[in-house]
C-alpha cells in the first residue's frame, strides 16, 4: 500500500474513533502509532511514541498556556465577572436591549483574561441569565446572547485556540494573540448592534426597561473593575510593546491576579486551590492532545499526504480565493461535529502548508479560523457553547437556544467575509509589532 | 469479584491521584513564582540562571502528573455526538473498548518513555546541567499513574456491562 | 523510517525505473532541524543523495524531512539512534553531555572558520576511535563545523566582555555556556530555530551564533549589533542509523563510503564559509552595526577564557577519557593549520 493510502485510512479511522467518543488524545496516539508501525515498521513507531511524549510536553513556549489559564482561574475565583457585568450594565442598562448588551460587553472584557469560550460562557451564564430573566428577557434568546458573548474569549487575547494554532504551524504566538485583538473588539460591538436591532424588531424578545443609573454611579462601578484592567493592560501591553514573552506575561499576570484577589480578600484558600487544581486539569487535558497530534502530524508528514495535497492543490486553475472559501466551508462544516482543538490538530498539517503556498498569511488565517470555528461552536448538532450555557441553566430548552442565535450566526458570518476582504484589520496590531 | 477489583484498584488510585495532582499544583505555583522573579530579576538586578530550562522541564512533570488526576475527573475531552444517544449498556460497552484501547497505547508510552529516559542517560540540560532523565522518569510515573485511573474506568465500565446482563 | 518499499505501484518518482530492475530500493528518511532552503540541505545534503542514487543505480535513494518534521531539534540524533530517522542533521551541542570528546572542537579560538575547524575536527576522527565511538548506534556519514560564533545583541552594543555581566544570552552547547559564564553573561540553552523569536520577544537579550545564520534563520529582523570575535566553532554531524546502514549491501555501502569522506566534511565547511561571507553581507546591508574586535581587543576578551581549555581536561580525565591526548592534538593539528 502506497505511504499515501495508508495515511488517508488513517485519517478516516482517526474521525471514526473521535465520533466513538474515544478520547481525541488518545485517537490521535492510537492513529500515529499505527500508521507509523505500518510505514516504517515496530521499532519505529515505538521509538518515535517514547520520543513525542516528553518531546512535546517540555517546550518553553508552550508554558504561556498553564500560565493565562491560571490568571483566568484567578480572577473569575474573586468573583470579577459579577463586577464587570455590573460595571457595563450601569452604562447600557438603560437602552432597549440593554441587558443583552452587558451581557456581551462583559463577555469582550472578560474575554480577556480567560482565554476559553467555557470559562466565559460559564461564568457570565451564571451572572447574567438570572437578571435578564428578572427583567422579562426572552429566556432562548437571552442564553444565546451569553453564548454568542462567550466565543469572544478566544478571539480576544490571551486565546487558548492561537495559542495552540501558533504551536503548531510555529507562527510566533505574541503576534497571534495581539492579531485578535482588533476583530475581536470589532466583533463584540457588532453583537451588540445585533442585540440591539434584535429587540427593536420585535420588542417582545427584551424585558423591561431598567431605570438610568446615574452618573456618579457609572464612574463608582468603574472603579471597582480598574486594577482588572491594569492587569490586562500589564500583560498583554507587555508583550505587543516587547517586555515579556508571553510566558513571561501570562506568570507576572497570574501573580498580579492572585495578589490582588488576596488583598481585596476576594479569593479565599479554598479559591486559591480550586484555581491551582482547574489549571493542572485543564492544562493536561490540552497536553494530551497536542502529544497526539504531534504524533499523528509526524505520521502525516511521513505519508507525504500533505505535500501531495498542497501540490495538487496548487496546481489547480483554482484562484486562491475560491480555495480559501471551499476550505472555509469545509471548516464550518467539521465545526457542526467536532470541536475547535479537535479540527485544530485534525487539519492543520495539511491545510496550513496550503494556505502559506497560496500566499495568504498565516497570522491573519489563525484568526479567520478561530471565527470560523466559532460559528461552529454555535450551531447543531454539536454546539459546545450552546451545551455549557445550557449546562448553567438547564431550565432553558436547548432548540430554544439554537433558535435565538441565528442571527448571531449570520452577524458573524458576514464579519468573517469582512476579515476576508480587509485582511488589515486583523493585521495592523501585528505589523505594528515588528 | 469484579466489585473486590474496584475496590483495590480505587484505594490505590484515588490517593495517588491526590497526591500527584497536588504536586502539579505546587509545580504550576512555583513556575508563576518563577517566572515573575525572573522578569523582576531582570528589570531590578539580574535574571535567574536556568529559567528557561526549569520552566519547561516543570511544564512537562506538571502536564504528566496530572493526567491521571484530570481522567479521574474526567477531564479529558471526547466527542460524545453519536455515542451519547445510544442506551445506557450501549455506551458501557463502547467505553469498554475504548478504554482497553487506551490502556494499549498508554502501556506503550509508558514502556517506551522509559527507554526513552535510559537512552538518554547522560544528556543533561545545558545551562544547569540537570539530568534530564530524572525529570523524564519522574513522568514515566505520571503516565503509570494515567495507566492505573484508566484501568480503574474499564474496570467500572465492565460492571456496567456485566449488571445489566443480569438484570 | 521510510526504509523498505515494494517496487510496485508508481509511489516512487524518483527511482521508479530502475527499481523496477534491482528489486528493493531502501529510501533513506533524511531528517534536520534546519529550515528547508538551508544550504546544508540544497547545496551538501541533496546533491550527495543525488550521488548514492546513482552510484547505487537507484537502489538506494533520500527523502528529506527538514525543520523538525520529525522531531524536536535535540531528538535529531536520538531520531537516529532508534531509526526513526534512517539519516540526522544536528549539532553535537544539543544534547549536552553525549559527546564530551567532541566538545574539544568547541573550546575557544580552536580553529578560526568552518573548514579550518572541520580539517582539525576530521583530523582527530581519524585519530581517536573514541570521537566515532561517542555517536554509539550510529554511523558517521561526515562530521564537521560552522563559521565562527560571534555574539549577537538586540537593544545593546558589546564592546567589552564587561558589558556581558547580566545578559541573558542564547548558548548553542555547553562550549557556549562556558564562555558566556566566564563574561558573567547569563547562559539560556536553545536550538537555533527557536532564536529568531527569543530575540524578538525578549525571551533573551542576544544570542551566540555564526554569522550565516544571518541569512540561514533571517536574524538580520531581529538584532542591531554584532560583536565580531570568531569566539569558537560550533561542530555538527550528519549521522545513519546503524541498523538501516548494515540492511545496505557490502557493495554499496562501499561506495556509499567512498562519497562521505573527508572531502564531504570539508565541503559542508565550505559551505557553511560561504554562507558566512553572505551574513557579513546582509548584516551590513541591513544596517547592522559591527564591531570587530582587534588582536588587541580579542587578547583582553581571551583572558577569561584561559581556564576553560584546562577545565575541560581535567574534567574528561577525571571520568577517564583521554582528554589530555586530544587537546594536545588538536592543538597540533590546529598550528599546522597556520
Ligand atoms: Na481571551
Ligand atoms: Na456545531
Amino acid at each position: 500500500m502506497s505511504p499515501e493510502s495508508l495515511g488517508t485510512i488513517g485519517i478516516i479511522i482517526l474521525v471514526v474513533l473521535i465520533l466513538l467518543r474515544v478520547q481525541v488524545g488518545i485517537a490521535l496516539l492510537l492513529v500515529g502509532f499505527t500508521g507509523y508501525y505500518f510505514l516504517s515498521g515496530p521499532d519505529v513507531a515505538l521509538a518515535q511514541l517514547g520520543t513525542s511524549a516528553f518531546g512535546t510536553a517540555s517546550k518553553y513556549t508552550l508554558s504561556v498556556m498553564p500560565m493565562f489559564i491560571l490568571m483566568g482561574m484567578f480572577l473569575s475565583y474573586s468573583g470579577l465577572a459579577k463586577d464587570l457585568f455590573r460595571s457595563v450594565d450601569s452604562w447600557v442598562g438603560h437602552i432597549r436591549g440593554g441587558l443583552g448588551m452587558a451581557t456581551i460587553g462583559a463577555s469582550a472584557i472578560f474575554s480577556s483574561i480567560s482565554g476559553s469560550n467555557n470559562a466565559t460562557a460559564a461564568t457570565l451564564g451564571r451572572v447574567a441569565l438570572p437578571e435578564m430573566k428578572e427583567y422579562k428577557y426572552e429566556p432562548g434568546v437571552s442564553a444565546s446572547w451569553v453564548a454568542a458573548g462567550g466565543t469572544l474569549g478566544v478571539l480576544i487575547p490571551p486565546s487558548v485556540i492561537l495559542i495552540l494554532y501558533g504551536v503548531l504551524t510555529m507562527e510566533p504566538v505574541g503576534p497571534l494573540l495581539i492579531g485578535g485583538l482588533i476583530p475581536g473588539i470589532l466583533l463584540a460591538l457588532l453583537m451588540m448592534l445585533t442585540v440591539y436591532i434584535q429587540v427593536r424588531r420585535k420588542p417582545s424578545l427584551g424585558g423591561n426597561l431598567q431605570e438610568a443609573v446615574p452618573f456618579k454611579d457609572k464612574i463608582k462601578s468603574i472603579q471597582k473593575i480598574w486594577p482588572f484592567i491594569l492587569i490586562f493592560m500589564l500583560s498583554i501591553g507587555g508583550i505587543y510593546f516587547g517586555f515579556f514573552t508571553p510566558t513571561e506575561a501570562g506568570g507576572v499576570g497570574a501573580l498580579g491576579s492572585l495578589l490582588f484577589a488576596v488583598f481585596t480578600r476576594r479569593l479565599s484558600w479554598k479559591d486559591f486551590l480550586a484555581s491551582l487544581d482547574d489549571t493542572i486539569r485543564l492544562t493536561s487535558m490540552i497536553f494530551i492532545i497536542l502529544i497526539g497530534a504531534t504524533l499523528f502530524g509526524q505520521f502525516l508528514a511521513v505519508s507525504r499526504i500533505p505535500a501531495k495535497l498542497t501540490s495538487l492543490v496548487v496546481g489547480t486553475d483554482l484562484s486562491a480565493y475560491t480555495i480559501m472559501a471551499l476550505i472555509l466551508l469545509i471548516y464550518l462544516f467539521l465545526g457542526l461535529f467536532l470541536e475547535g482543538i479537535a479540527i485544530l490538530v485534525l487539519t492543520l498539517p495539511i491545510v496550513y502548508p496550503l494556505i502559506i503556498e497560496l500566499g495568504f498569511d498565516g497570522i491573519w488565517f489563525g484568526v479567520i479560523m478561530v471565527i470560523v470555528f466559532n460559528i461552529g461552536s454555535l450551531t447543531p448538532p454539536l454546539g459546545i457553547s450552546i451545551f455549557v450555557v445550557n449546562g448553567v441553566a438547564p431550565e432553558i430548552p436547548i432548540h430554544t437556544i439554537f433558535k435565538g442565535i441565528i442571527p448571531m450566526v449570520i452577524t458573524m458570518v458576514i464579519f468573517t467575509i469582512i476579515l476576508i476582504i480587509f485582511p488589515e484589520i486583523v493585521m495592523t496590531l501585528p505589523n505594528l509589532m515588528e | 469479584m469484579l466489585q473486590k477489583m474496584i475496590n483495590v484498584t480505587e484505594r490505590v488510585v484515588t490517593p495517588l491521584n491526590f497526591v500527584s495532582g497536588k504536586f502539579a499544583s505546587l509545580l504550576l505555583f512555583g513556575m508563576m513564582i518563577l517566572t515573575f522573579s525572573d522578569v523582576a530579576g531582570r528589570f531590578l538586578v539580574r535574571p535567574i540562571q536556568g529559567t528557561h530550562e526549569l520552566t519547561y522541564l516543570g511544564l512537562a512533570v506538571m502536564v504528566f502528573l496530572s493526567l491521571g488526576y484530570t481522567q479521574q475527573k474526567k477531564g479529558h475531552i471526547s466527542v460524545g455526538v453519536i455515542i451519547d444517544n445510544l442506551p445506557a449498556r450501549g455506551q458501557a460497552i463502547i467505553n469498554v473498548l475504548s478504554y482497553l484501547l487506551m490502556l494499549i497505547i498508554l502501556t506503550l508510552m509508558l514502556w517506551q518513555t522509559y527507554e526513552y529516559a535510559i537512552r538518554g542517560m547522560n544528556t543533561v540540560t545545558g545551562d544547569l546541567e540537570l539530568p534530564v532523565y530524572i525529570f523524564v522518569l519522574i513522568c514515566v510515573v505520571g503516565i503509570l499513574i494515567f495507566l492505573l485511573t484508566v484501568l480503574l474506568d474499564l474496570l467500572k465500565s465492565l460492571q456496567k456491562v456485566v449488571k445489566q446482563d443480569e438484570s | 523510517g521510510g526504509g523498505t518499499e515494494e517496487t510496485e505501484g508508481s509511489t516512487e518518482e524518483a527511482s521508479s525505473e530502475e527499481s523496477s530492475t534491482s528489486g528493493e530500493v531502501i529510501d533513506l528518511t533524511v531528517s534536520s532541524f534546519m529550515p528547508g532552503p538551508h544550504p546544508q540541505h540544497k547545496d551538501v545534503i541533496e546533491p550527495f543523495l543525488e550521488r548514492v542514487e546513482e552510484a547505487t543505480d537507484g537502489r538506494v535513494t533520500g527523502t528529506m524531512y527538514p525543520a523538525n518534521a520529525l522531531g524536536e531539534s535535540d531528538a535529531q540524533y536520538d531520531l537516529a539512534v532508534t531509526g526513526v530517522a534512517d539519516m540526522s542533521m544536528t549539532l553535537h551541542g544539543y544534547t549536552p553531555g553525549e559527546f564530551p570528546l567532541s566538545s574539544v572542537t568547541e573550546l575557544p579560538f580552536m580553529g578560526e572558520n568552518a573548514v579550518d575547524g572541520t580539517r582539525i575536527f576530521w583530523d582527530l576522527h581519524e585519530q581517536f576511535p573514541e570521537i566515532a565511538e561517542e555517536h554509539e548506534g550510529t554511523k558517521i556519514a561526515w562530521i564537521f563545523k560552522n563559521d565562527a560564533a560571534q555574539l549577537f545583541s538586540v537593544d545593546n552594543p558589546i564592546n567589552n566582555w564587561e558589558d556581558l555581566e547580566g545578559m541573558r544570552i542564547r548558548t548553542p552547547s555547553p562550549a557556549g555556556t562556558e564562555l558566556l559564564e566566564a563574561y558573567g553573561a547569563i547562559p539560556v540553552s536553545m536550538p537555533m530555530g527557536d532564536v529568531y523569536e527569543a530575540m524578538q520577544r525578549g525571551v533573551v537579550d542576544g544570542a551566540l551564533g555564526p554569522a550565516s545564520t544571518i541569512t540561514n534563520f533571517q536574524l538580520g529582523d531581529v538584532m542591531n549589533y554584532i560583536t565580531k570575535g570568531d569566539f569558537y566553532t560550533s561542530s555538527l554531524m550528519v549521522v545513519i542509523n546503524e541498523s538501516t546502514w548494515n540492511r545496505i549491501s557490502p557493495e554499496d555501502q562501499e561506495v556509499i563510503e567512498e562519497l562521505m569522506d573527508r572531502e564531504m566534511a570539508l565541503l559542508a565547511g565550505e559551505t557553511y564559509d560561504k554562507d558566512g561571507d553572505g551574513g557579513w553581507t546582509a548584516a551590513e546591508e541591513a544596517g547592522i552595526e559591527i564591531n570587530e574586535l582587534s588582536d588587541e581587543e580579542i587578547e583582553e576578551w581571551a583572558k577569561p577564557l584561559e581556564s576553560i581549555s584546562e577545565e575541560w581536561v581535567e574534567e574528561m580525565e577525571g571520568n577517564d577519557l583521554p582528554g589530555q591526548a586530544i587537546y594536545e592534538a588538536a592543538v597540533e593539528s590546529r598550528d599546522q593549520g597556520e
